[in-house]
């Protein structure tokens, strides 16, 4: 009879360890998921379709936040742009970094709708590093990117906001 | 309830409201179907209830009966539910189908959410403000009768025009906030960091009201939403007037991105000359822009909202005083003012800050002052 | 003296290191009362406050701190120890069982609680603030913009889940071994059986809950990113995470709530339960599909359309077994031979009450009618139907129901009935208007609401303190039973089946000793 007990006991502490485990098995798995749907994802991968299509003319809107009152500048130099299915592109961004102190930002990308993410291929981003800035410094940053010529005929307009996050501080702590 | 000032205007509204564009409506004719079916499911099993409960009495002299299971019926009894249902879900996916269309939108809005106060931008016309309660600060506290329209009122409602789609495209500086306005059906969660879609499409112009909708802080009850749906002709003025930094009579004039500050005309020059003047001026700017966090007697909430009564910051160097309230500090609460409040504002403000609550600093900082810190930067 | 001494500390040794079931039950159960009168004073306290518009009694953030504290001393420290503690009475008895298979084990998963609670609580007395971001503890609300004090509820969260845990382990434990050897699973008493699959809910969910708070503590503190957007984290994960624990903890709060009104309308029906087998095989449905909905919390978050849709679909099958659960009690009681104890009241209120806050559930489930009702007052008139007629009034019912059992006495039956009545009033007093505040576009957990809004808040608050009130008429009674009250039969109730009505009242130290 103890026995049976502990072969209970056991087997519901393996399901409580695997549960605890498994939260943290859904990080990735989200991540992997956000990127199939694409939620918060600074593409890289994907094999895509790069067969120009002049027919279909895309408006791509280009935003810029600051997160947490961010001292910095920054703007799309050009707000809107019309892009062909399958062509190369470039975008840039503008950025001063406003404050008395050198700081560094990492941008993070967010499209709407959800799945343009999908078939925007980004070959160069400024999101892809980290940034940094001295006092009063200004920078053009790139975007060059190719949108996938299969891209669904629903998706006539796409945003693409980057938000600037102050990782100044989290860069120092992990140099320490 | 002459606390009230004016009578209540007493609004006993029970149910959902129709609201004005095609997904509210839309919205409320499904809420209406999914509560009848409610409402028959319980008439019945409630009336089998009823009916047991009154004559099924062993004070009536009831004799327990045997039977304890019935295949047929209880599978009855999990099928009829279950196609119900099945019916009742193809309206809402075709609802919910509507709601997240993405078609090409008329115009443009970013919305971020901030603590406490939403910003609105115009992508199309670069036209962009801030949205602030103008609830006094006194009547929050019962010092002040509450007008009829108590936490209704912003200092810059978002214009829209009627039968445009328009496009939300919502986001948050700092925490999560939802944007909702229930005649419209629109609600979206403001995610920092992620900019979500949502749209509207108006058909009756007018004044509408919401409110942040997400827990989002200490003041999460006085971020409020005001909406003015106007006809195509007048939205079309309002946006020249907003892009000519002429005042529409109505409204003080939102900040345009390109011409910051030039908008507010000063009100009485020679009034600004003595101190007890513009401490009141800036009395009033603290009591409904500052006091929210650093509270009416300086003393804050320490440690998330520090006290300015005494403070390193209220009592020291002017220049620092000006750029913190000019730049803010980032990661908190404390939020830049330079875009939100004019030089003279900013000036006035401050002065009140340095003099008040026993600082008696006895300083007078000039819109010049403000000027040239923000200009170093 | 010393003989006072001594036997004061025999008496705190005999509860401190007690691993009688009994006993335990008892422990638990008291506590369970006493966080259930601080839960309601802080909700007697946000009822103060939004008796009028404008900051009339607490300032906001305090509020806020109270909003969060009321949810998570409720959820955690009433409801949950109240049904462990039924359970750990019951249990054994019902099985035919000595004890609890894991004695031991058993006294600590208590003694673990009043630590908890008493960090909880401590949040209020250190400098800045209690948690103010409600008990869904939301991010970056409760990490970058936490106080410093969500430290201390990420502890005591963490102590409050390994007690539940253990407490889990140990029913299931007991109840695979322990049963009496002609009790098979189908025999199994329904609070037994809706007790087991609760404790494996318990199992499953509890650890994702210990992780998703132990994430949110290496955000705050060790520069890791999971929710943090600025490190490629998302907050929306956090919701995720939080839910998939979340909505199983809902049927954690609800299960044994069902399996205890079915022990109590076939008693006072003098009939068997309708359907047994359907009972038993909706439960388990309802928690499997637990863990098949929980996006169904935050529908207006930006998910993509088919996760909408399918969490909608998922979350409405919900309703099916549900409704056979209803559908059963209502055919249980259908020509019977009903009479009205306390108990009966509140189980009959329960089905009735319960059904609404089901309704409510249901149209919740429907996406484009949450985006209106989603985070306001008709969501929080939903909940607490669920849980205060639903859960709260189960176990009200389950303490009149086993009183007599536990001390030997009946319960004042008048009083019983003046609380019940009193109860099952104000409670509708209370939260039927919440509905038509959040139809009306009331959000939730806002300190302050325009002057269209006052009028319902003036009822509900006024209700609240009616149903604040009533329960000391409960506690009364129930402290009266213990001492004196008419001496109880060992079956108690004229209608009542099963094994632990067979011992004496009151059940003997230990009873089915073999
Ligand atoms: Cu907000």
């Amino acid at each position: 009879m103890q026995t049976r007990i502990k072969i209970v006991v056991i087997i519901c502490s393996i399901v409580v360890m695997s549960m605890f485990g498994f939260c943290f098995a859904l990080v990735p798995l989200y991540s992997t998921f956000c990127k199939i749907t694409g939620i918060n994802t600074a593409l890289r991968v994907n094999e895509f379709e790069s067969q120009m299509d002049q027919t279909r003319t895309i408006r791509l809107e280009l935003i810029a936040n600051n997160n947490a009152n961010l001292p910095w500048i920054f703007y799309p130099l050009k707000a809107t742009v019309l892009v062909h299915p399958g062509a190369l592109n470039k975008i840039i961004f503008f950025a001063k970094n406003n404050s008395k102190k050198s700081m560094t930002i990492q941008a993070i990308p967010s499209f709407a709708p959800l799945n343009a993410a999908y078939y925007f291929h980004k070959i160069q981003c400024f999101c892809f590093e980290q940034q940094t800035l001295k006092p009063g410094e200004t920078k053009y940053m790139p975007v060059i990117f190719r949108i996938d010529s299969r891209i669904p005929y629903d998706l006539s307009t796409i945003s693409l906001a980057y938000t600037l996050f102050d990782v100044t501080q989290k860069v120092a702590r992990t140099a320490t | 309830m002459d606390e009230f000032g004016k009578s209540l205007k007493v609004s006993y509204q029970l149910n959902l409201t129709t609201g004005v564009t095609p997904l509210s409506h839309a919205i409320y004719h499904l809420h209406m179907i999914i509560f009848w079916i409610c409402i028959g499911i319980g008439i019945v099993v409630f009336s089998f209830l009823f009916y047991a409960i009154i004559y099924h009495r062993k004070s009536k002299g009831a004799k327990a009966a045997q039977f304890h299971t019935h295949f047929r019926l209880e599978m009855a009894w999990s099928i009829i539910p279950f196609i119900i249902l099945a019916l009742m879900a193809i309206p809402a996916t075709k609802v919910l189908i509507q709601i997240r269309n993405t078609d090409k939108p008329d115009l443009t809005i970013k919305i971020t959410g901030f603590q406490w106060k939403w910003k609105y931008e115009y992508l199309d016309s670069g036209i962009q403000f801030f949205s602030n309660t103008t609830t006094p600060f006194a009547q929050i506290h019962g010092s002040q009768p509450k007008d009829q329209d108590y936490l209704l009122t912003v200092d810059h409602p978002l214009v829209i025009p009627i039968h445009k789609k328009v496009r939300f495209l919502v986001t948050s500086n700092d925490v999560i906030h939802s944007w909702w306005v229930p005649d419209f059906g629109t609600k979206q969660d403001a995610i920092p960091g992620f900019i979500i879609e949502a749209w509207t499409r108006v058909n009756k112009p007018g004044t509408y009201h919401g409110r942040c909708a997400e827990l989002c802080g200490m003041n999460h009850a006085y971020m409020p939403i005001v909406v003015e749906a106007l006809t195509e002709k007048d939205f079309a003025a309002w946006v020249i007037q907003q892009k000519t930094g002429v005042a529409p009579p109505a409204t003080s004039p939102a900040v345009i991105s390109s011409e910051k500050n030039k908008a507010l005309p000063v009100e009485n020059k020679s009034e600004t000359t003595s101190l007890a003047s513009i401490m009141q001026k800036g009395q009033q700017i603290f009591n409904t822009t500052c006091a929210v966090c650093h509270q009416l007697t300086g003393e804050g909430l320490p440690p998330t909202f520090p006290a300015l009564k005494g403070s390193p910051i209220a009592t020291g160097p002017v220049e620092q005083h000006i750029h913190r309230v000019a730049f803010g500090k980032p990661g908190t609460a404390m939020q830049a003012f330079k875009d939100q409040l004019t030089d003279e504002e900013i000036a006035a403000v401050i002065t009140y800050e340095r003099n008040a609550w026993g600082n008696n600093k006895g300083d007078i900082v000039m819109p010049a002052d403000v000027a040239a810190i923000k200009a170093k930067g | 003296m010393t003989q006072n001494h001594k036997s004061m500390l025999a008496l705190i040794s005999r509860w401190l290191f007690t691993t009688n079931h009994k006993d335990i039950g008892t422990l638990y159960l008291i506590l369970s009362g006493i966080m259930f009168f601080i839960g309601g004073i802080m909700a007697m306290m946000i009822r103060i406050q939004l008796y009028r518009p404008g900051i009339t009694f607490i300032d906001p953030n305090f509020y806020n701190q109270l909003v969060t504290l009321h949810g998570l001393i409720m959820i955690f420290g009433a409801i949950m120890p109240a049904f462990v503690g039924l359970a750990n009475w019951m249990i054994p008895l019902m099985i035919g069982a000595p004890d609890m298979a894991l004695p031991r084990l058993n006294n600590w998963s208590f003694w673990i609680l009043p630590f908890a609670f008493l960090i909880l609580l401590s949040t209020l007395f250190l400098p800045g603030a209690a948690p103010n971001f409600g008990w869904t503890m939301y991010t970056p609300l409760s990490t970058t913009y936490g106080p410093p004090s969500t430290d201390f509820l990420i502890a005591a969260i963490h102590l409050l889940g390994i007690s539940s845990i253990i407490g889990a382990i140990n029913i299931i434990a007991t109840i695979i071994n322990l049963r009496t050897p002609s009790m098979t699973y189908m025999k199994m008493p329904l609070f037994v059986w809706s007790w087991f699959i609760t404790a494996f809910l318990l199992i499953i969910a509890m650890p994702v809950l210990a992780g998703v708070v132990t994430m949110m503590l290496f955000d705050r503190h060790f520069g890791t990113s999971f929710f943090n957007a600025a490190g490629g984290g998302d907050p929306v994960l956090y919701q995720h995470l939080f839910w998939f624990f979340g909505h199983p903890e809902v049927y954690i709060m609800i299960l044994p709530g069902f399996g205890i009104i079915s022990e109590i309308i076939p008693t006072f029906s003098r009939k068997k339960i309708f359907g047994y087998t359907f009972m038993v095989l909706a439960i388990a449905s309802i928690a499997f599909l637990s863990f098949i909905v929980w996006a169904h919390h935050m529908f207006t978050t930006g998910m993509a359309l088919s996760a909408q849709i399918i969490f909608m679909y998922t979350t409405m099958l919900i309703a099916v077994p549900t409704g056979v659960k209803v559908f059963n009690w209502v055919a249980t009681l259908f020509r019977g031979a009903i009479t009205f104890e306390t108990p009966m009241l509140f189980a009959i209120a329960f089905v009735i009450l319960f059904s609404i806050g089901g309704f409510s559930g249901l149209m919740l489930a429907v996406v484009p009618a949450d985006y209106q009702y989603q985070d306001t007052y008709f969501v929080v008139a939903h909940f607490h139907y669920v849980l205060v007629t639903g859960a709260l009034f189960s176990i009200m019912a389950a303490i009149y129901y086993w009183l007599p059992k536990w001390t030997g006495h009946y319960y004042n039956e008048t009083l019983g009935q003046l609380h019940f009545w009193i109860t099952v009033v104000a409670v509708n007093v209370t939260f039927f208007p919440m509905h038509f505040l959040g139809l009306a576009g009331m959000p939730r957990r806002i300190a302050d609401y325009p002057l269209q809004y006052t009028d319902f808040n003036q009822i509900i608050s006024i209700g609240a303190f009616v149903l604040g009130l009533a329960q000391i008429i409960f506690l009364y009674n129930i402290i009266r039973t213990i001492f004196y009250g008419k001496k109880a039969t060992s079956r108690v109730w004229e209608g009542a089946q099963g094994l632990e009505w067979s011992i004496a009242s009151p059940a003997p130290y230990h009873t089915f000793q073999t």
